[in-house]
C-alpha cells in the first residue's frame, strides 16, 4: 500500500513547480501509507534525492521535499509491511553511478538472487529493500545496451513479483519510465506535462484526462508524449484508453464504498488472512512466548479499542493458559508500574504504535527494567521501536477513525499468543493448540460470512436504533470485552449512550434503568456454559420489557429468547472477538448513517491520540 | 473509453402493481413527490455520464418517451421494444446502438437510488477498470428470492449471481441493484440466449466483475408497497419546507414539519399538514382535513373537508370526498372515493400478504404489519364504504355505497 507519483514537464507549463506537484500528490496518497517518503529529480545533469523516515508533512519541514528543483520529479510514500522504515530504506533508490532513481510499489520476489548477482558484479547497495536491485539492474544492463529504454525493459523482464515502477535518469532527463504488473498505476495527461501516479487522487488536481495502465505495459512519458509497449509484444495505441474522470477525490479513494468505515469493515476477511499468514512463521511470537514463560508477572496495556482486545487476551490467558495476566488501561499505568520489576513482562497494544498513553506506560515500566512486547499495525512506530520485541498485525492502513479491522486483527494476534503460551506452558496439548490455530486460520472466511449475513439485519435495526437514547451491551467472561467494543462503536460514531458490563452485574444496579423497549445487545459466545448463564440475564431483562438483540451462533439454544439475532456461523468460541464484533460494528455504522452522521469523521475524536 | 447510457423502461408490472397503471402508460410513469419514477434513474445517470442516453420503451407506451424528453438532461434516443418481456430482450433491442461503444451504463427505469450511487459506481469502474461493475445492496433475506443475489469474494468481485431457491439458501444477502456498467461483449453472451445474470456469470468466469456496495436509498418499484416505501424514504430526506409563493394557504391552516407545497395549490381553513409531506401542483385540500406524515398528493388531487391521510400516495386527478380516511394506501389515477369511506390498515397477525412494509419502530418487540389498500385507476368507490387491510381493488371498479370489502 505505498504511493508513487512522477511529473515530467516543460518549463512554465504546470500550475506549480513539479516538485510542489509531487509533494501535493504525495499528500493525496498519504492514505495508502505514511511511514517514510522521498522525492528525486533530474537537475543540471544529475539525479538529486531527498528522502527520509517520517510523515510527509514532517519531512517537508525537515528536508523540504517540495523544494526539489527540476522538471522531471518522482516521489514515493511508503507503508512498510516488512523491513523497518528508515532513511535508507525510503524510496527513491539509486544506482551506483547516481544516474538512475527508482520508486516502486509491490514486491520483487527474486530480489535476493538479483542482488547477489549484482553484488558479485561490484554493485554497492545502500538499503535492505527489494526495490534497490532495480536501479542497479538497469545500470548493469545499460552498460551492455547503451540504450536506456532497452535496459529498462530488460530489467522489467528479469524481475518477478508485483510492481508499479517509475524511473528517472540523468541519461535521458526528460523521460519518466514506467512498468506495471498487479500494482496500480495511472497516467495523467496534461498540457505541456504528464503525470504518473499509483492512484487517481494524486493527479485529479492537475488533470482529469487519464489512462489506467494495464498489467504488462511499460514505456515512458515525456512532457508532450507517451510511449507504451506491452511486455508480451507490440506497441500499444494508448489513445484508445484515454478517458475523462468527473468525480471527487473522496469518491476515488473509497474503493466502491460509501464510507471508509464500511470499506474497512469489509476488508476484515482479507486483513485477518494477511495477519494470520504474517504471524504464522514470525519468530517474534516464539521470542515473546519465551519472555512470557520467564516472567514473574505479565501485564497487558492499551487504550480504547486496543484495550478491549488486550482485555480479551488477559481472559484467555487466565482460562486457556492458566496464567494470571493483569490488564490495565494505559492512562492508569501509575497504579500498576510501581509493583513491576525486571522479572516482569509488559505487552503494549496500539494500532498506530504512537498512542501517547500507551507510550508513557511503556516508558514507566521500562524504567523499572520491565521487558516490553509491542503489538502494533504500524511497523517501527514509536511503541514497537521502544519495545524489546514487536509483533505486527497486517490490517493495512485504517482511515476510519473508529477502529474496526485493527480490533479483529489484534484479537487474532493476541489469541495466537495465548494459545502458543498455553501450549508451551503445558496447559494445552499440542493437538488442541493446533486445532485452535486452525480455527484462527479460518477466521477470515468466517468473518466474510458474518458480515454478509449481518448487513441487512444491521441496516434494519438501525431504523430503530436511530431513535434510542441508551443501550446496554452485555455478556459474560470472554464475551465482555467484545460487548465493551460494541458499546464503544455505538458511542463513537452514532453518539448514543451505550454501557457495557458483565451481565451478572445487572442486579447489582444497572437493571434499575431498564424499562419497556430498552435495547440490550447480548454478545453470546458459542459456549454452552456461558449460554446457560446468559439465559438468566436475558430473561431478567425481558421481564422488564427490554428488547433483546443477540449476537449468537446460528444454532444457539437461546434463539427463541432473542427479539433479533445476528446469526454467527457455528465456530469455536475462541473466535468470539473476531466473529461477534462485525455485526456490532455494522449496527453502529448503519445507525450513524441513518442519523445522518458521517461515520468517518466522528466529532471530538482523532485517529491517533498522541497527546495525554 | 466510450460509455453510453441505456435506460430500460419497457418492463411489465407485476399484477398487484398493474392496477395502478392506466392504458398506454408504464409503471415508470407512476408519480412520487411530483416526479415520474423514471425521473429518478434517468436524471441520476445523466448527471454522472453525459454520453448518449438510449431509452427502451414498449410499443403503445409512447407517453414514456414524451415524459422522458420532458425531464431528460440530454438528448434521448428512444428504441421501441415490440416483442419479448425480459431484460435480455430489452438490451438486445438496443444492440445496434450499443455496438459502437466500449461500455454501457445500464439502469432499470423503475429503480430509485440516491444519485451518489451512480457516481460511486462510475468512479469505481474508472478506478479499478474491471470488465464490468455492478451495484449491490444489502437486503432483507426474506425477499431475497425475488431478486438476483450476488455472491462476492473478499475483493468485492462477483463469483456468481444466483436467484430463486438458491438465493433463499445463500449465505450472502447482497442483491443485484439494477445498475450496471457493462462491456459491449456482454451482448455476445446475451445473444447466446443467456439471461442477464447468466451473461454476467460468464463475464465473471472469464474476467472481473466488480461490485459496489450501496447502503443508502435503494428501491426497486416492483410491488405497490415499494411505492409507499419510496414515498417514505424520499420524504424522510426532506429537511426543510418548500412552499410555493403561488400556493394559497388560508390563515388558520397549520403546517408543521418539512413539507413541499407546489404551485397553485389551495389549502382551506383549519386544515393541518404534518410533514414530512408532499402536496403537488393544483391540489385542493378542504377545511379541517388532516394530512399526516409521509403523505403524497399528486397533481390535481382534490381532498374534501374532514379527510385524514397518512403514509399514502395518491396519484393525479383523484378526488376524495369529505370524511375519508386513507392510511398506508396507494390510490390510482382519476379515482373517486365517496364520502365517509374508510380504509383499515392493521393486518391480522397470521395474514402474510407479500411484500409489505413492516413497521419496526413502535414497539420494536412487536412488528405491526400495516397495509391499507391499493385502489386501481378510474375506480369509483361509493359513500360509506369500508375497505379491509391489504385489499387490492382492480382498475375501473365501481363499488356500491356502504360496501364492506
Amino acid at each position: 500500500m505505498c504511493g508513487i507519483i512522477g511529473v515530467v514537464a516543460l518549463l512554465g507549463k504546470t500550475p506549480y513547480s513539479p516538485g510542489v506537484m509531487v509533494y501535493r500528490g504525495l499528500l493525496r496518497l498519504e492514505y495508502r501509507g505514511y511511514d517514510s517518503a522521498g522525492v528525486a529529480s533530474v537537475v543540471g545533469g544529475c539525479v538529486r534525492v531527498l528522502k527520509g523516515k517520517g510523515r510527509i508533512a514532517d519531512l517537508e519541514r525537515r528536508i523540504g521535499l517540495s523544494s526539489i528543483e527540476g522538471l522531471t520529479v518522482i516521489g514515493h510514500t511508503r507503508w512498510a509491511t516488512h523491513g523497518t522504515p528508515s532513511d535508507n530504506n525510503a524510496h527513491p533508490h539509486i544506482d551506483c553511478s547516481g544516474r538512475i532513481a527508482v520508486v516502486h510499489n509491490g514486491i520483487i520476489q527474486n530480489f535476493r538472487e538479483l542482488k547477489k548477482m549484482l553484488i558479485d558484479k561490484g554493485h554497492v547497495f545502500r538499503s535492505d529493500t527489494d526495490t534497490e536491485v532495480f536501479p542497479h539492474l538497469v545500470e548493469e544492463l545499460y552498460k551492455n545496451t547503451n540504450d536506456l529504454f532497452k535496459a529498462f525493459r530488460k530489467a522489467v523482464e528479469m524481475i518477478d513479483g508485483s510492481y508499479a515502477l517509475i524511473m528517472i535518469s540523468s541519461i535521458e532527463p526528460d523521460k519518466i519510465f514506467f512498468a506495471k504488473k498487479d500494482s496500480p498505476l495511472i497516467i495523467g495527461l496534461g498540457d505541456g506535462f504528464n503525470i504518473l501516479a499509483s492512484d487517481i487522487p494524486a493527479l485529479l488536481e492537475y488533470t482529469r484526462r487519464i489512462i489506467t495502465v494495464r498489467d504488462g505495459w511499460l514505456g515512458y512519458v515525456t512532457p508532450t508524449s507517451i510511449y507504451v509497449e506491452d511486455i508480451r509484444g507490440g506497441v500499444v495505441d494508448w489513445r484508445k484508453y484515454v478517458r475523462v474522470v468527473e468525480w471527487s477525490l473522496e469518491d476515488a479513494t473509497r474503493g466502491g464504498y460509501a464510507h471508509f468505515m464500511l470499506k474497512e469493515i469489509h476488508e476484515q476477511p482479507r486483513a485477518l488472512k494477511d495477519t494470520y499468514y504474517g504471524i504464522l512463521h514470525d519468530i517474534a511470537v516464539d521470542e515473546t512466548v519465551k519472555l512470557m514463560l520467564d516472567a514473574d508477572k505479565i501485564y497487558v496495556t492499551a487504550a480504547g479499542t486496543s484495550f478491549h482486545a488486550s482485555y480479551y487476551f488477559s481472559l484467555l490467558m487466565n482460562t486457556l493458559g492458566k496464567r494470571l495476566v493483569t490488564p490495565f488501561i494505559a492512562s492508569e499505568y501509575e497504579s500498576y508500574y510501581l509493583t513491576a520489576s525486571d522479572r516482569d513482562l509488559l505487552i503494549v497494544v496500539s494500532q498506530s504504535g504512537e498512542t501517547m498513553d500507551a507510550l508513557k506506560a511503556l516508558r514507566a515500566f521500562k524504567d523499572r527494567g520491565v521487558r516490553v512486547v509491542a503489538v502494533s499495525n504500524v511497523v517501527d512506530s514509536a511503541i514497537p521501536r521502544e519495545s524489546n520485541i514487536a509483533i505486527y498485525t497486517r490490517a493495512g492502513p485504517e482511515i476510519g477513525v473508529a477502529a474496526t479491522k485493527t480490533f479483529t486483527t489484534q484479537s487474532l494476534v493476541l489469541s495466537w499468543l495465548a494459545i502458543a503460551y498455553a501450549e508451551a506452558s503445558g496447559s494445552l496439548r499440542k493437538s488442541e493448540a493446533d486445532k485452535l490455530r486452525e480455527w484462527l486460520g479460518k477466521s477470515g472466511e468466517v468473518v466474510g460470512k458474518v458480515i454478509s449475513r449481518s448487513e441487512p439485519v444491521a441496516k434494519r435495526l438501525a431504523e430503530w436504533f436511530r431513535s434510542i437514547g441508551n443501550a446496554y451491551y452485555l455478556s459474560r467472561s470472554i464475551g465482555v470485552p467484545v460487548a465493551m467494543e460494541g458499546a464503544l462503536k455505538l458511542k463513537e460514531i452514532a453518539y448514543i449512550h451505550a454501557e457495557a458490563y458483565p451481565a451478572g452485574e445487572s442486579k447489582h444496579g444497572p437493571i434499575a434503568l431498564v424499562e419497556e423497549e430498552f435495547p440490550v445487545v447480548f454478545t453470546i459466545p458459542n459456549r454452552e456454559d456461558l449460554e446457560k448463564l446468559l439465559l438468566g440475564n436475558i430473561q431478567e431483562m425481558k421481564a422488564r420489557g427490554a428488547v433483546i438483540i443477540g449476537v449468537a451462533s446460528e444454532n444457539t439454544s437461546l434463539s427463541d429468547q432473542l427479539d433479533y439475532q445476528f446469526k454467527i456461523p457455528d465456530t469455536h468460541w475462541i473466535l468470539t472477538p473476531i466473529t461477534h464484533i462485525p455485526p456490532q460494528q455494522l449496527l453502529a455504522y448503519y445507525t450513524a448513517v441513518s442519523k445522518g452522521y458521517d461515520p468517518d469523521k466522528p466529532r471530538n475524536l482523532a485517529k491517533t491520540v498522541t497527546v495525554e | 473509453m466510450t460509455l453510453k447510457n441505456l435506460v430500460l423502461a419497457a418492463g411489465k408490472a407485476k399484477p398487484e402493481l398493474s392496477v395502478l397503471i392506466p392504458p398506454g402508460k408504464n409503471k415508470v410513469l407512476l408519480r412520487i413527490l411530483g416526479k415520474p419514477i423514471l425521473y429518478y434513474p434517468l436524471t441520476s445517470i445523466q448527471r454522472v455520464n453525459r454520453g448518449e442516453t438510449i431509452l427502451v420503451y414498449r410499443e403503445g407506451e409512447e407517453e414514456v418517451v414524451e415524459t422522458a424528453n420532458s425531464i431528460s438532461l440530454g438528448t434521448i434516443t428512444p428504441i421501441k421494444q415490440v416483442v419479448g418481456t425480459s431484460v435480455r430482450e430489452a438490451i438486445l433491442v438496443a444492440e445496434n446502438k450499443l455496438r459502437d461503444t466500449d461500455y454501457f451504463f445500464l439502469v432499470y427505469g423503475d429503480i430509485i437510488v440516491d444519485p451518489e450511487a451512480f457516481n460511486l459506481l462510475l468512479s469505481t469502474h474508472y478506478r479499478e477498470e474491471p470488465d464490468a461493475t455492478i451495484l449491490i445492496a444489502p437486503y432483507d433475506p426474506e425477499y431475497a428470492e425475488t431478486y438476483g443475489l450476488a455472491i462476492i469474494n473478499e475483493e468485492g468481485y462477483v463469483e456468481k449471481i444466483i436467484s430463486g431457491e438458491q438465493a433463499r439458501e445463500a449465505d450472502q444477502t447482497y442483491i443485484v441493484g439494477g445498475i450496471y456498467i457493462l462491456p459491449t461483449t456482454i451482448l455476445d453472451y446475451l445473444e447466446e440466449n443467456n439471461t442477464l445474470p447468466e451473461a454476467i456469470n460468464k463475464l465473471a468466469m472469464n474476467g472481473k466483475v466488480k461490485t459496489v456496495l450501496w447502503n443508502k436509498l435503494w428501491i426497486d418499484i416492483g410491488y405497490p408497497t415499494d411505492i409507499l416505501e419510496a414515498t417514505y424514504q424520499l420524504l424522510s430526506e426532506l429537511k426543510h419546507s418548500k412552499i410555493s409563493n403561488k400556493a394559497e394557504i388560508e390563515s388558520t391552516t397549520i403546517i408543521k414539519g418539512p413539507v413541499i407545497i407546489e404551485d397553485n395549490t389551495y389549502i382551506d381553513h383549519y386544515s393541518v399538514i404534518k410533514g414530512p409531506a408532499y402536496i403537488g401542483e393544483k391540489v385542493f385540500i378542504g377545511a379541517h382535513s388532516f394530512i399526516r406524515e409521509y403523505s403524497d398528493a399528486e397533481y390535481r388531487v382534490r381532498i374534501g373537508s374532514y379527510n385524514e391521510i397518512k403514509k399514502s400516495n395518491i396519484q393525479p386527478y383523484t378526488l376524495l370526498d369529505s370524511k375519508v380516511t386513507i392510511v398506508d394506501s396507494i390510490i390510482g389515477e382519476n379515482c373517486t372515493i365517496g364520502t365517509n369511506t374508510t380504509i383499515l390498515n392493521v393486518l391480522p397477525e397470521k395474514e402474510k400478504p407479500p411484500r409489505l412494509r413492516t413497521h419496526l419502530v413502535h414497539p420494536p418487540t412487536k412488528i405491526i404489519r400495516k397495509m391499507g389498500a391499493v385502489i386501481g385507476y378510474n375506480t369509483r368507490i361509493g359513500a360509506s364504504t369500508t375497505i379491509s387491510p391489504g385489499k387490492i381493488i382492480k382498475q375501473e371498479s365501481i363499488i356500491k355505497p356502504k360496501t364492506l370489502i
